[in-house]
């Protein structure tokens, strides 16, 4: 059970109030604001009849923390949802009431509901046939960025509740840019509205259309509301600002349905505006709350660290207002090359869990991209001190994720697909991936051995014969582990097997890989595995549902989708649209390390945090996107007004702070902040960040104005059976650490596509 | 030593705003006089403003990295004496770096995805050469035969095609391009513009100059990437569209000074005037005595010459402490002779009537001690094989004699200046390359293939073997040094050893024990054994990764400089261009890419260049082979000019114009392609200018360009002496060549 915590007599107040009251809460992060609103929520479970009243909304599931804890403990179970998976369950219940008033074609059947990818994937074929037009031309993108933005762009004008008719007018009004490409957005704009006309000839439905067909249809319905306002529901919505307007209005309409509100907001957050969430339109809601509290004390950060926080918010506090020097608050390094200042946090880090005792999760280390050298280098540097970690990196495209990849390159040794190429090198990888103990020269020298590229007309795509083990030579058999040959044999039986089988969709090949192989002993199926195969088989599994449905009623958009065109998005990038890491929880004793952005998202405050590469100017720049605007697709954008570079520079400005203050927040005793000249790839660099680092460190420590990397060596004394020698101990691979430290993933994740 | 500015440096230096020209001859102490300007600006910029604006900088360009990288330091040290911080107040960049700073971070405006590339300049061949291929695909050989000189056989003209044509198309319209975008100027608009021409011969080809660049332009959009040219376009593009940015430039970089302004080109200087609209702070230095680069690039030292004309303050530096009395009288006399009595009176501009003088006795700058004996102009008329033994021979015995001195050979190419490197391999002395892609980013680009090639097949001992061999036989790579008879065991256990997986990922808890049992070598021998397998399995293990990613781990782990992990980056991004264009490559292909990177084209590391920061004086008693080109900026005791005949230095007479350098050669008329269809381009770039088209003009107006800017060239090479001249000739490949004009006048004059 976890521990009791001790409330605030604000907290308690808030816990206390009448229960039928409408209160607005607000406050930085950090001041206990969703604690005591858990507290709350207990309040009213025992003050109410039954418990299923109470309605909680949260931006997802990061921000869950409070509630689950409650739940867990109490075995208290209110409904603990997102506003997509409330907008998306009650359209399922709800359908036949409304589909009469939509533009669907058929409607008396149940529509069916997109994923990202299968919705990415029906916009890439539309658009593809437009470029060869010349649509687009203007714009120096990669052609998945394209539909990608057009895609982004009618999900950020539904957010926002801005009709897509609208969307080519804003942006063109707002832009200051070269003329010339001024046509594009009537072009994203065609095409978007091209890609509902498919929607609706085919009962497809998006999230754009979901949210749309919500606020128009269903929320106004006499029948719906009803529905909600005998559930004489007690609502409560955490972090409003990280929502979007739509399901602000959608707060504003049910406020008079319930029975009493808790409406709460961190004051400096609004971290996913990317996504077309919206602080200022969250902050319209305050009117509905007669009661108004606000929290100002942190519970988490140190006063030198507060004190830093209001320097950076007002630059113009004097030394003497404030409560205490933030000196302590922060150490700012910097050097010439970026292998150096790897090396020298890694050593930092190392100080820190070994002579300083802190626990390896009570440490962070940020950068506001997290490449894979960056987290190579940090991760080996740190095993070798004897740290294991755990990065936290979201969205990353399929195709780069080693166990997604490889499961990818299964499907396709099975089922060749046009367009698409396997190296035997691929193999190696896939097979190191599933077979446990595999090394990458021995498996080099089996794939060698048995496979054999097929000699056909058509070299597209590669197809390949596997050879019985038996049939290597003795020289090589004699170089495999018998236990090795025995599992390749299950591999290549199992292969040989499912071509056979021409009609399996690559979804049940991923799955029967899993049931048929996977069960084995000495295949691997560790928790990062298991990730990868529902990461897969979810996406692939959606995205036939959608090719089903499609066939079954008769796809009347003169094109149909297939299985080529879902391998080609995956080989241009596409991104997963589910945020699975968030199930993968971090193990204990191991040292996080994050994107700013990512990290900003979870509920999750440290002692220490190590920020890198202050020098990188991605800690100030935000990209905003070719065709996408969250801040002019915005309610609150000004008409005539301009999206020029100073606009975007003072954007940017504020994004930077509110990062920054986002991160103080979070943060107990210090940040240790790492700047190199040199970028990863040896181009010199400069941020607004390091500016900053520049001014604090003159104003607060200039007795000491500069600050070269530490000298110290940091070689951590371990216990002989611990001990790690470069060259001579093995690496474990990523996944050991992981299965050593016993990450856990949750059974069932809760919808949210 | 504190340093005492000169009276004409004083001026400079009292400088407090406005626009200010400044017209310096080689060693006049402009890179010191302006750091220190700089330092006083930045001071006050530091000291003086009450609410400081964090980011607000005095901005340096300068045309090359190692002149950025000269003035980082310089005005470090400064600030350092000065008690403030360095790297804080102040930026000192490239024009290309400035324009990248521009656009980053606004490249919505731009319709640019954010994620772009900038591709250098073996980036951009491949696209462009991918579009000249498309663009071949389509027009057969219509233009080859438009242009071939009809007195040739077929078979020749066959020949031609088959074996030139493609390079010949690539590398004019890379240059042809550029100039478009130097001009802003589409692809549509340049289309649009065609009519503006409707000569038979020209229109054609601008034709493929719309259809190429428009590929070409294509291929960088889906990249997405842009090439150094756009960099600047793009920022000129952005800073014209959007006047608030442009304020908040204008006011984030209060002052600019810019170095070595003779080499800006037209698109940079207007980037530059909008930059200082406002504050009107504008120092513009240079030498247009040493503008050597237009006929690379689009520079053009008018643009500096109309700048001081019209400047607030001119300030003439032309008193000079490098160089002996002597040698800077061979400088001035070059001048007399092109703008008193050169032979072709066009040519006579072709340098300044700017003559440098000699510092006052007291000056604590001042001039070594004159000494007419080392000037020596050498009357013979050498193969080009004799004159590289004669010269050879002449500077290993300079460094014998004065192993404190400094000593350069200067050569006009980098084929020529590699003969000699190969020749002075024989004698005892010790020689610096400093040609085309240094050999510094070749060697990284080796070990990274070697990587790369052993990656691709970890069974094959012989990969392991030679990249251990290259890891291990450099003694500047510190870590990485074994002897040669520690490097010769470990080689003969690593051939040995049959089973490499043996010694990488043994299978029992012993057998990585018994594996080296087999290796007797000492503790540290062995500890360099485990160090090698620490790394290759690193790498093996990392082949998951993206190949940029891959290449850029690999770099980590091996190199320290910022130039080494350059030219991993560089090679990380064109490989993975590559791969994005052939997904199906192999790592070994992938080797094999990079090794032609590395032997073909100028491996530039990155934005800073290849060029980084190259001091002289760090290496006395030792031959540095460069060319002209390269020379400029760095100063020797001793130099060699070589291959000063009328071929490398031409005097525009009519009889050279037949033989002058210029391609193809194949071309009708003597045309001269590049030129024609630069000359057709600057009509339909500028239909305002009333300007037209007349078939042969371009191609006379580049020649003599050409010819003046190899004066300026030897005028480079001679200032680069600061004690001792040696001025040599061949007779050229063909034996044929005659001394140059220019330099027999100023032989005989001497000697005489």
């Amino acid at each position: 059970m976890a521990e009791r915590i001790v409330l605030s007599g604000q907290q308690k107040n808030l816990i206390e109030a009448d229960p039928f009251s409408r209160i607005w809460l607000t406050g930085p992060a950090g001041c206990g604001k969703s604690t005591a609103a858990a507290e709350r929520v207990r309040f009213l479970m025992e003050q109410s009849d039954a418990w299923p009243q109470i309605l909680i909304f949260t931006p997802g599931r990061s921000y869950n923390t409070p509630y689950q804890e409650l739940l867990s403990r109490e075995g208290i179970r209110p409904q603990l949802t997102t506003y997509n998976s409330f907008v998306q369950s009650s359209l399922k219940l709800f359908w036949p009431l409304i589909t009469g008033n939509t533009d669907f074609e058929n409607k008396n059947s149940y529509p069916m509901f997109l994923t990202i990818e299968a919705a990415q994937i029906i916009m890439a074929k539309l658009i593809r046939s437009r470029r060869e037009d010349g649509y687009f031309n203007g714009l120096t993108a990669s052609p998945s960025r394209v539909f990608n933005q057009v895609m982004l762009a009618m999900h950020k004008c539904a957010a926002a509740e801005i009709p897509f008719e609208q969307y080519a007018g804003l942006m063109q009004e707002s832009w200051v840019g070269d003329g010339a490409l001024l046509p594009i957005f009537d072009q994203a704009q065609e095409c978007g509205m091209l890609y509902r006309k498919v929607c609706f000839e085919n009962n497809l439905l998006d999230y754009s259309l979901q949210l749309e067909i919500f606020t128009k249809y269903l929320l106004p319905h006499p029948v719906f509301r009803s529905w909600l306002e005998n559930r004489k529901l007690h609502f409560v919505f955490d972090n409003l600002e990280e929502e979007v307007p739509a399901a602000h209005h959608f707060v504003r309409e049910i406020a008079p349905l319930c029975r009493s509100m808790l409406l709460i907001t961190d004051r400096n957050g609004g971290f996913r505006s990317f996504m077309g969430c919206d602080p200022l339109s969250a902050e319209t809601l305050h009117d509905l709350c007669p009661a108004q509290m606000e929290f100002e004390q942190s519970f988490v950060s140190s006063p030198a660290i507060q004190a830093m926080e209001q320097v950076i918010s007002d630059p113009s506090l004097s030394n003497r207002d404030l409560p205490v020097s933030p000196r302590s608050a922060f150490s700012f390094a910097s050097g010439h090359n970026y292998p150096e200042m790897i090396k020298k946090a890694v050593n930092d880090v190392a100080n820190l869990v070994w002579t300083q005792g802190v626990a390896p999760k009570d440490i962070v280390i940020l950068a506001p991209l997290v490449s894979d050298v960056l987290y190579t280098e940090m991760e080996r540097g740190l095993w070798e001190q004897g740290i294991k970690v755990y990065l936290h990196r979201p969205s990353r495209p399929l195709l780069n994720e080693r166990v997604t990849r490889s499961l990818l390159i299964l499907c396709q040794l099975v089922k060749p697909i046009p367009g698409t190429q396997v190296r035997l090198l691929d193999i190696v990888q896939m097979a190191q991936c599933f077979i446990e103990g595999l090394d990458p020269i021995r498996g080099q020298l089996i794939v060698g051995g048995m496979f054999r590229e097929r000699k056909h007309d058509d070299p597209n795509p590669i197809e390949y014969d596997i050879r019985p083990f038996a049939s290597l030579s003795e020289e090589k058999k004699s170089r495999i582990p018998a236990e090795i040959a025995a599992r390749f044999e299950i591999l290549r039986n199992w292969i040989e097997h499912q071509r056979k089988n021409k009609a399996l969709s690559p979804d049940r090949i991923i799955s029967e890989f899993f049931t048929d192989v996977l069960i084995h002993e000495g295949f691997i199926t560790d928790p990062e595995t298991n990730l990868g195969i529902r990461k897969v088989v979810d996406s692939m599994v959606k995205y036939k549902a959608v090719l089903d449905y499609l066939d079954e009623n008769k796809c009347r958009s003169g094109f149909r989708p297939d299985w080529s065109d879902y391998f080609e998005l995956v080989g241009l990038g596409m991104i997963n649209a589910k945020y699975y890491e968030e199930l993968y929880a971090q193990p204990e004793n191991t040292v996080l390390i994050s994107l700013t952005s990512a990290y900003l998202s979870m509920d999750r405050p440290v002692d220490y945090q190590i920020w890198l590469n202050v020098g990188a100017p991605r800690w100030w720049e935000r990209f905003y996107g070719e065709l996408t605007n969250d801040a002019v697709l915005s309610r609150f954008w000004p008409p005539e007004k301009k999206w020029d570079a100073l606009t975007a520079s003072a954007y940017n400005d504020s994004h930077m702070t509110r990062q920054i203050r986002g991160l103080l927040r979070r943060c107990r005793v210090q940040v240790r902040a790492y700047a190199s000249e040199l970028s990863e790839a040896g181009m010199e660099q400069k941020s607004k960040l390091l500016y900053l680092f520049s001014t604090l460190t003159r104003r607060f420590k200039f007795d000491k104005p500069t600050e070269p990397y530490p000298d110290v060596e940091f070689i951590q004394e371990l216990r002989e059976e611990e001990a790690v020698y470069p060259g001579v101990t093995d690496a474990p691979p990523i996944e050991k650490l992981l299965r050593d430290s016993g990450a856990v993933i949750p059974i069932e994740p809760e919808g949210g596509d | 030593m504190p340093f005492t500015p000169r009276e004409e440096q004083q001026k400079v230096l009292s400088y407090t705003g406005g626009t200010m020209g400044i017209s310096a001859v080689p060693g006049s102490g402009k890179t010191f006089t302006l750091s220190a300007l700089a330092a006083d600006l930045i001071e006050k910029l530091v000291r003086n403003s009450a609410t400081p604006e964090p980011d607000q900088e005095i901005l340096i360009v300068t045309f090359s990295n190692a002149a950025a990288l000269n003035f980082s330091a310089r005005i470090a040290g400064f600030l350092a004496e000065r008690g403030l911080l360095p790297g804080i107040g102040y930026k000192v960049c490239t024009l290309h770096s400035m324009a990248l700073d521009i656009i980053r971070g606004h490249t919505q405006q731009l319709g640019i995805e954010d994620d772009f590339v900038v591709l250098d300049e073996t980036g951009s061949e491949v696209l462009l050469q991918r579009a000249v291929d498309l663009w071949l695909m389509e027009d057969g050989r219509n233009i080859f035969d438009l242009v071939i000189n009809p007195g040739y056989r077929p078979e020749k003209q066959d020949e031609f095609y088959r074996d030139r044509w493609r390079d010949d198309v690539t590398d004019i319209v890379r240059n042809v391009i550029s100039q478009a975008k130097d001009y802003h100027i589409t692809p549509e608009e340049l289309r649009k513009n065609l009519e503006l021409t409707d000569d038979r011969f020209v229109r054609p080809l601008l034709e493929m100059v719309c259809e190429i660049y428009g590929f070409y332009q294509t291929q960088l959009r889906n990249y997405p990437a842009m090439d150094f040219a756009d960099l600047m376009f793009y920022a000129y593009r952005l800073l014209a569209s959007d006047p608030g940015y442009l304020a908040y430039l204008q006011n984030r970089w209060p002052y600019i000074l810019e170095d070595e302004a003779q080499d800006s080109s037209l698109i940079q200087e207007q980037v530059l005037r909008l930059l200082t609209a406002k504050s009107g702070n504008w120092v513009r230095v240079g030498d247009p005595n040493q503008a050597i680069n237009e006929t690379f690039t689009t520079a053009n030292p008018k643009y500096l010459r109309d700048f001081i004309e019209k400047a607030d303050m001119n300030v003439p530096m032309e008193t000079a402490g490098r160089s002996q009395r002597s040698i800077l009288a061979q400088a001035n006399r070059l001048v007399n002779y092109v703008v008193a009595s050169h032979p072709n009176p066009a040519c006579r501009n072709g340098l300044a009537p700017t003559y440098v003088r000699l510092t006052r006795p007291d000056d604590k700058q001042g001039n070594p001690p004159d000494d007419p004996s080392r000037i020596i102009y050498d009357p013979q008329i050498y193969s080009t094989r004799e004159e590289i033994d004669t010269v050879s021979r002449l500077a290993v015995k300079h460094v014998q004699a004065h192993p404190n001195e400094t000593v350069a050979i200067l050569t006009p190419g980098n084929d020529y200046g590699k003969e000699f490197v190969t020749r002075l391999e024989d004698f005892p002395v010790e020689v610096v390359e400093v040609l085309k892609s240094t050999k510094k980013a070749r060697a990284s680009a080796d070990v990274i293939a070697a990587v790369l090639d052993w990656l691709s097949v970890p069974l094959n001992r012989k990969y392991c073997v030679s990249l251990f061999r290259i890891l291990y036989n450099e003694r500047e790579k510190g870590e990485f040094y074994l002897t040669e008879a520690d490097q010769a065991k470990t080689i003969a256990f690593l051939e040995n050893l049959e089973h490499p997986e043996d010694l990488f990922y043994p299978m029992t808890d012993d057998g990585l024990q018994k594996v080296l049992d087999s290796f007797e070598a000492d503790e540290i021998l062995k500890e360099t054994l485990f160090r090698f397998r620490y790394f290759l399995k690193r790498w093996l293990e990392g082949r998951f990764l993206p190949i940029d990613q891959l290449i850029l781990l690999i770099g980590q782990d091996l190199f320290t400089t910022s130039e080494d992990l350059c030219c991993a980056g560089q090679i990380g991004i064109l490989l993975a261009q590559i791969v994005r264009l052939n997904p199906e490559l192999n790592l070994s292909s992938m080797a094999a890419e990079v090794r032609k990177i590395a032997s073909n084209a100028n491996l530039y590391a990155g934005l800073r260049g290849s060029d980084s920061q190259f001091d002289p004086n760090d290496y006395p008693g030792k031959i540095v082979v460069t060319t002209y080109h390269k020379s400029k900026g760095l100063e020797w005791d001793q130099v060699f000019l070589t291959s000063c005949n009328a071929y490398d230095f031409p005097d525009g007479s009519e009889a050279q114009y037949n033989n002058r350098r210029y391609k193809p050669r194949y071309v009708r008329d003597n045309l001269d392609l590049q030129a024609e269809i630069l000359q057709a381009l600057k009509v339909v770039s500028l239909p305002d200018s009333g300007l037209q088209y007349h078939r042969g003009e371009g191609s006379r107006e580049a020649w003599l360009d050409s010819v003046k800017e190899r004066l300026r060239l030897l005028y480079v090479g001679i200032t680069r002496a600061k004690r001792g001249l040696y001025v040599s000739c061949n007779s050229g490949r063909y034996g044929n060549t005659t001394e140059a004009n220019v330099v027999m006048k100023l032989r005989q004059t001497w000697n005489h």
